[in-house]
């Protein structure tokens, strides 16, 4: 019992090591890579989330499946000392900061959603998401929750929309739905880490972008899209946006190129980058390899444990 | 490049007003593949014909401002842009507003018509926008028609 504790901890310490060193990593790739995310909205907004949240699941993954076993396969004595106990302590608590920071959001957004729900009632009947008409106060649009989502819709959205472009609106939602913005955003509140902030914000424009486009299937579309990104963002927010919610006009200062690229919207822009496998070939290589070299990566990460801990 | 020694203005960006000399001339240290240049280099390429010593005061002066930094190489500065091109224009409308309202003696008037000013200058994007969407609307509308 005392040994799988040890190993918990000394894996734990491994885990915060190695998430500090790959996020200080993925924060010098995105400064000389930013000029590179010029493509496809759908494509930029994954690889930049892909990139962001990189050292919470390589960390993760590195532990999980070389850590801890080479841990629990190769450690003998019981030599832990002051190291383990601080590095495990260390993200333990990086750990818990990021849990509290979520919960404390959530506590916020359910606060203030549940007053703008109150009262509210269904606009559109039979929709794959319940669609309310929300009381005054609630943003233009808002896609609220992750595992039973809802699309808000505030009284002055309605009436200054005309049908058109409230119904490309919600679909502008429903994109950030399928992209499961509000996960991903939730995901990003836990897992904090200086200096990530501009790709954070980079990641939010590209997941505009691309509802956009999602919303979007010919040209009146498009155009009906704009007019009402224009005519939204004149509201006057009376509250800030609750944490883990997508609004369509979330960063007012990126209207004015949403509205263009809308404007110059056609046909093969529309395309939705489907996800590109070209990352298997390089998967089905490096399995067969590690599986072959498992062992010597075991001892590899041990040693590594040990030079880390001590 | 023995015995640099790093030498940092303690100016920083808020000083920030630039003449068209300095202008050019920062415009000449971003176009450098190096990013960085000392006064003799600036002169002998002549893309800049003055005094060596007017380039040299030129350049001290952007230094004084924080918009280049500077390190010692023997008995010169090799200079080096503080910050992109980019940026220049949001610190030269910081150090604008910050002049302003410092020179302004009531505290509540300047807050309140930078934002009128900004209200206005949103304001008429947003007409801008619009007129984009009419026109495209009307395109679209045209082009429906014709077929």
């Amino acid at each position: 019992m005392l040994f799988a504790f040890r190993g918990f901890m000394v894996a734990l310490g491994f885990f915060g090591v190695v998430y500090c060193l790959l996020s200080v990593l993925v924060v010098g790739v995105w400064r000389c890579a930013r000029p590179l995310c010029r493509n496809s909205a759908v494509a930029a907004a994954r690889l930049l989330f892909g990139l962001r949240i990189f050292p919470l699941v390589g960390s993760a993954f590195i532990t999980l499946a070389f850590a801890l076993p080479a841990f629990f396969l190769l450690e003998g004595g019981m030599d832990e000392d002051i190291g383990t106990l601080l590095f495990s302590a260390g993200t333990l608590l990086l750990l818990a900061a990021g849990f509290v920071r979520i919960l404390s959001a959530q506590k916020g957004a359910l606060h203030v959603v549940a007053a703008w729900l109150k009262g509210a009632h269904a606009l559109e009947a039979g929709a794959a998401v319940p669609i309310l008409r929300a009381n005054h106060g609630a943003p233009p649009l808002l896609l609220y929750g992750i595992s039973t989502p809802q699309v808000l819709v505030s009284e002055a959205a309605v009436s200054l929309l005309s049908p058109e472009e409230l119904r490309v609106a919600v679909r502008h939602e429903m994109g950030h739905l399928r992209s499961r913005d509000n996960l991903k955003k939730l995901i990003l509140y836990g897992a904090p880490f200086p200096g990530m902030g501009s790709l954070e914000r980079a990641w939010q424009e590209a997941a505009e972008f691309a509802a956009d486009e999602a919303a979007v299937t010919n040209s009146a579309d498009a155009v009906d899209l704009a007019a009402a990104l224009i005519k939204l963002c004149e509201l006057v927010p009376v509250q800030a946006q609750p944490a883990f919610t997508t609004g369509l006009v979330d960063i007012t200062a990126l209207i004015d190129v949403r509205v263009r690229r809308l404007l110059a919207w056609n046909e093969n822009s529309s395309r939705f980058v489907r996800l590109r496998w070209w990352f298997l070939p390089a998967v089905l290589v490096t399995l067969p390899y590690t599986a072959v070299h498992y062992s010597h990566a075991l001892m590899f990460t041990h040693q590594l444990t040990e030079w880390f801990i001590h | 490049m023995n015995g640099m020694n790093h030498v940092a203005s303690e100016a920083g960006p808020d000083r920030v007003r630039l003449g068209p000399l300095e202008r050019k001339i920062l415009e000449e240290v971003w176009s450098r593949k190096s990013k960085s240049l000392t006064v003799r280099e600036l002169v002998e390429d002549g893309k800049i014909p003055l005094a060596y010593t007017t380039v040299m005061t030129t350049l001290d002066r952007l230094f004084k401002k924080g918009l280049l930094d500077r390190v010692e190489e023997g008995r010169a500065f090799r200079y080096s842009a503080q910050c992109a091109p980019a940026e220049i224009s949001r610190l030269v409308a910081v150090a604008g507003m910050r002049r302003w309202l410092e020179s302004s003696s009531s505290s509540s008037l300047p807050l309140s018509c930078f934002v009128d000013a900004i209200s206005a200058h949103d304001a008429s994007l947003l007409d801008e926008l619009r007129v984009l969407v009419e026109r495209k609307r009307l395109e679209l509308k045209k082009r429906k028609e014709k077929q």
